[in-house]
């Protein structure tokens, strides 16, 4: 075996560039996968971290509905449940002034806290700190290196609430580094936060029995959650992103596997003489798989490698994407570090090296279980793809629809229609080669003048040659196709953005006082607002999220005019009495999404908490929003007084008259003394620019994905062209032997890939609208609970095409640069 | 002719046809042929192109399967064998010639006649290759590759090859086909030596001048072998 080895690899050797092509193909597909990979992983990691370090040992945790609890409960948890794993805390997200980072300040009772949370506090002084010019300064608990820091000294924002704190000592929380995480005792952080007698929470780790104890004493208004199943909601919310994005890396791995096979049966084509021979000579075709699949596995192994290593780099960039997104769209997320866990490496190693062997099996298979006389006869392989040729037309409907069967399987599961999705897309390329081979035999009959021989060898070429090319063929149309109905579904998702933005933004004007923990619009405020001689309608709204035992969910509180409400696109449940059950019978409007995630419709009823206890609310009807994907509950003021104290007001819109200046009227509203500090206001055209500058921001990991799909999928051309240019050396001397020219030799080479190129691009169109079709119809719908319209773009259809035949010329520039002439005669007699 | 030596080759009823080209038809190459060789025996096989001759070679060697009949070699019937069984057989007691050498272009001379021994895990080789390599004129290119012999360099090495492991049947398809007068007689009369000692040899040609060198001349007329008339 040992010199079976040594003919197989020799030869394999033969071709540096071509082993370092199909090591890339690996690379480039395993580097996405692990790159995504870690970016979820890191942002999974730190929102358990997080989670871990505040809730320390905590099992359970007593909250508000929407307000802060009274502190009294604490002595009620204490004393007469007698529970005595209890802690007060006070939590806010925080800004730093001068970094604009986002922290998590806790306050925290120290004389309680020990018994759930691991903080060690390194105190540098137990003075209160020193005295500023108004004010004392109150001690702080933080990770070293603060930034912002100032000569220990740091300001923390919350709203329009600034403080200066004394840099008091060092936070460390064994075994956890890196956390954003700012501690100090409760009452000042009840002071700052303006709580004093109320506090956020009270974790507790409970034993068995305690639960019900503690049940009967607690007031409606308060409840006991279960931190376990809160977390895992929380988690489940992003978990359809995060989905998603790995379906997209999956992709990349798709285009990847293809290329290797193309890469593998490429390698082994080429070898089908001299495999032939060794058959002749002895060896049989099982020494020979387990020569060319050790090859593959080292192939694979070394491609495997490099691309964790790839993506360990890509993932730096990656990262900071999905966790920005995840952060600004899901739950809050401190700030995840890329860690290439040893669960990753492994996950990578069997997904480079089974996609390298499923790739390569068949192309070996297929030679190592032809008969030796067969291998030894040249043109043998050239044929083989032309006899399946007939089988493809019925095997992609076939397996198409088996795919259509995954895709629309009613179960409310991503991962049938992903799978068939990849099906579809597998089975759909297959119409490439078939393309190419069809326009090729089309060619074939026309009798051309002495101009256009050169353009018919190239056509009539194109199609011989499909063993060798059909596969990077297919492996360019699904490149293509995957950018263009990713590109069609956000385009039609932008689009619905858009037309959903400007039937929902009524007003002309809009304003509210930020982030948590705000203060309220003043009633004195909104008077002198409705003073306004422009204004035609004031309405002012607020949100708030509940903690339901289906994850958080928020309610929308709003007083609107009968205009603001005719925004809302109402999907199922319209009718002429639809604005007088929400105004005046108390029935509430809920999101798609919601109602997907739910199962609720129209007559049905939405539990929440509310400070009456849990509460029943009557579907009047389902809403089209894209402003938040766990669900919205939209009620009338007048519904949310009757069942909620909270009478704060956050936000408002102003409807003015006809004609009037808009950037005059907040101007006014700005100078006006009552408005609180840090307000934001935006017109209305502002604020749809603003919402899809952030539509664009959360997107754009999915260009960088579609970039390196492209990547994958030239790499791949690349090297099929440059193995085919090897291949053909016999055919290219034989030309030129008979004077065609090294150019004509070249442009010939162009040629033949721009028509592959062509074929590839043609038959991406159909697919990417397909694709797009699926995504908008089914993926983004389970997985979002968002419905959109769907848009057909043919400029973007014809940039497909033309993105895939500049893909196949560029690929095809370096081999026909690389032709020789008289240098390849001489190699083929060397041969 | 040994006539008391062992019958190594036993072809009864062979019969063998292939499609042509696309069309459903078929053509019949060998009906009913008949063949037997013993060890030492030197057959030349002629006929006009495409009358056989490398098809009855290639079912010989069991690369391809009669439609119909018997093919026993080195007592085995070849089609009975399966096709990993068929691989080691003819590994062990079947050298093949080839028109077009079909030397493995990435071993050096030494390695390719290295292989049909490591092959067959025969230890120790060195010595015999060497005098091999020395007394057919191939001891100073025992490191070159292939592509840059001569032709007939590439030839004698290739009938070296088929005969290093000691088969005791050699097939040997238009070895001349490829090369002057002056390095085809070389080949021939190597193919000769391996049969003085006591190798089966049979050799597909349509050279009258190589085929004389042979003890049996046989020719492929209408899918049958007949004598060659001479």
């Amino acid at each position: 075996m040992g010199l079976v080895v040594l003919a197989l690899a020799r030869d394999l050797l033969r071709s540096p560039w071509q082993l370092v092509l199909t090591v890339l193909s690996v690379a480039a597909g395993v580097s996405v996968v692990v790159g995504i990979d870690i970016a979820n992983d890191s942002a999974m990691a730190e929102f358990h971290r997080a989670g871990r370090i505040m809730d320390g040992a905590a099992t359970h945790r007593l909250s508000g509905s929407t307000r802060a609890l009274d502190e009294s409960l604490y002595r009620v948890v204490r004393v007469d449940a007698g529970i005595q794993a209890a802690a007060p805390v006070i939590s806010a997200r925080v800004s730093i002034a001068g970094s604009g980072e986002r922290w998590t300040l806790m306050g925290v009772d120290p004389l309680s806290d020990y018994r759930l949370r691991n903080f060690h506090l390194d105190q540098f002084t137990d003075e209160p700190g020193p005295e500023g010019e108004a004010e004392i300064l109150w001690p702080l608990f933080g990770p070293a290196g603060l930034a912002g820091m100032k000569d220990d000294f740091v300001v923390l924002e919350h709203g329009s609430r600034r403080q200066a704190f004394h840099w008091a000592g060092t936070l460390t929380i064994p075994g956890e580094s890196g956390s954003r995480l700012l501690v100090t005792d409760i009452s000042w952080a009840q002071d700052f936060l303006a709580m004093q007698g109320r506090i956020s929470h009270v974790d507790l780790r409970l034993e068995p029995g305690e639960e019900s104890v503690l049940r009967a004493l607690l007031p409606d208004d308060t409840r006991l959650i279960n931190l376990g199943i809160h977390h895992g909601a929380r988690q489940d919310m992003s978990r359809a992103f995060r989905i998603n994005l790995t379906a997209l890396s999956l992709l990349a791995l798709v285009v990847a596997m293809f290329l290797v096979y193309s890469a593998v049966s490429f390698q082994v084509i080429r070898r089908r003489r001299l495999l032939g021979l060794l058959g002749a000579m002895g060896v049989t075709g099982s020494q020979a798989s387990l020569v060319l699949l050790t090859e593959v596995v080292l192939v694979g192994a070394f491609g495997t490698v490099s691309g964790i290593l790839l993506g360990s780099v890509l993932a730096d960039v990656l990262t900071v994407l999905v966790g920005g997104t995840i952060d600004s769209l899901y739950h809050e997320l401190g700030n995840p570090v890329p860690v290439l866990s040893a669960w990753s490496v492994a996950k990578a190693l069997l997904v480079g090296l089974a996609a390298s062997v499923l790739a390569g099996l068949a192309p070996i298979l297929a030679a190592t279980r032809e008969a030796p006389v067969v291998l030894l006869h040249e043109t043998a392989g050239s044929r083989r793809l032309e006899r399946l040729l007939p089988w493809l037309l019925p095997s992609a409907l076939g397996i198409g629809v088996l795919a259509a069967m995954l895709i629309l399987w009613p179960e409310d599961t991503l991962v049938l229609p992903f799978a068939g999705l990849f099906l579809l897309i597998c089975a759909l390329s297959l119409l490439g080669p078939w393309l190419l081979y069809q326009g090729s035999r089309a060619g074939a009959v026309f009798r051309p003048g002495n101009w256009q021989l050169v353009p018919k060898v190239a056509l009539g070429n194109a199609g011989r040659h499909l063993d060798r090319t059909g596969v990077a063929v297919a492996a360019l149309s699904v490149a293509v196709s995957a950018t263009l109905g990713i590109e069609l579904m956000i385009q039609s998702f932008r689009f619905s953005v858009e037309d959903w933005l400007a039937h929902y933004l009524r007003a002309d004007v809009y304003l509210s006082t930020g982030q948590e923990g705000s203060p309220a619009l003043t009633e004195d405020f909104l008077a002198e607002l409705r003073g306004l001689p422009q204004l035609r309608y004031l309405s002012t709204g607020r949100r708030v999220d509940l903690k339901t035992d289906h994850g958080p969910l928020t309610v929308f509180a709003v007083d609107m005019p009968r205009e603001g409400f005719d925004g809302f696109r109402i999907i199922d449940g319209q009718d002429p009495g639809l604005w007088s059950r929400f105004h005046r019978d108390g029935e509430v409007l809920i999101t798609e999404s919601l109602a997907l995630r739910l199962r609720l419709a129209p007559g049905d009823r939405v539990e929440l908490p509310t400070d009456r206890g849990m509460h029943r609310f009557s579907i009047a009807a389902v809403y089209r929003d894209y402003s938040s994907e766990h669900g919205l509950v939209t009620m009338d003021r007048r519904t949310w007084n009757r069942y909620f104290d909270d009478r704060r007001q956050v936000s408002a819109a102003l409807y003015l008259a006809p004609g009037a200046d808009v950037a005059r009227t907040i101007g006014t509203v700005q100078s006006r003394p009552g408005a609180p500090y840090g307000m934001f206001i935006r017109s209305n055209r502002d604020l749809r620019q603003t919402s899809l500058a952030v539509f664009d921001h959360t997107f754009r990991i999915t260009a960088v994905l579609r970039l390196l799909a492209v990547i994958v999928a030239v790499t791949g051309i690349l090297s099929a062209l440059m193995a085919l240019l090897l291949e053909r050396r016999r055919e290219f001397a034989m030309l030129s032997a008979i004077g065609f020219s090294r150019r004509q030799i070249g442009g010939l080479l162009v040629l033949e890939s721009g028509l592959a190129g062509l074929a590839a691009g043609l038959v991406a169109v159909p697919l990417g609208m397909l694709l797009s079709l699926i995504l908008i119809r089914v993926i983004n719908v389970r997985s979002f609970g968002w419905s959109m319209e769907s848009l057909v773009n043919w400029n973007l259809a014809w940039q497909a095409v033309a993105l895939s035949v500049a893909a196949a010329l560029a690929a095809a520039v370096y081999p026909a640069w690389r032709f020789r002439g008289g240098e390849e005669i001489r190699r083929v007699r060397e041969d | 002719m040994a006539k008391d030596s062992e019958v190594v080759i036993d072809l009864q009823g062979v019969a063998k046809s292939y499609r042509e080209g696309d069309s459903t038809s078929t053509r019949r190459i060998l009906t009913s042929l008949d063949f037997t060789a013993r060890a030492g025996d030197f057959v030349a096989i002629g006929g006009p192109s495409g009358s056989g001759k490398s098809t009855l070679l290639n079912l010989l060697a069991g690369l391809d399967r009669p439609d119909t009949g018997t093919v026993r070699v080195a007592g085995e019937d070849l089609a009975a064998l399966g096709g990993d069984a068929c691989t080691r057989h003819r590994r062990r007691y079947i050298g093949l010639v080839f028109q077009f050498f079909n030397l493995v272009p990435t071993l050096t001379v030494t390695e390719n006649l290295q292989l049909p021994l490591a092959l067959n895990g025969i230890d120790g080789p060195g010595d015999r290759i060497d005098s091999m390599l020395s007394e057919f004129g191939l001891a100073e290119r025992r490191n070159a590759y292939p592509g840059t012999l001569s032709g007939g360099e590439q030839q004698r090495l290739a009938v070296l090859r088929a005969a290093v492991h000691g088969p005791p049947v050699v097939l040997a398809d238009e070895p001349t086909g490829n090369l002057d007068r002056e390095r085809g007689e070389a080949v021939i009369a190597l193919l000769g030596s391996l049969a003085e000692q006591g190798t089966c040899v049979v050799m597909a040609t349509h050279s009258r001048r190589a085929a004389s060198a042979a003890g049996r001349r046989l020719r492929i007329a209408d899918g049958v072998l007949g004598p060659w008339d001479w």
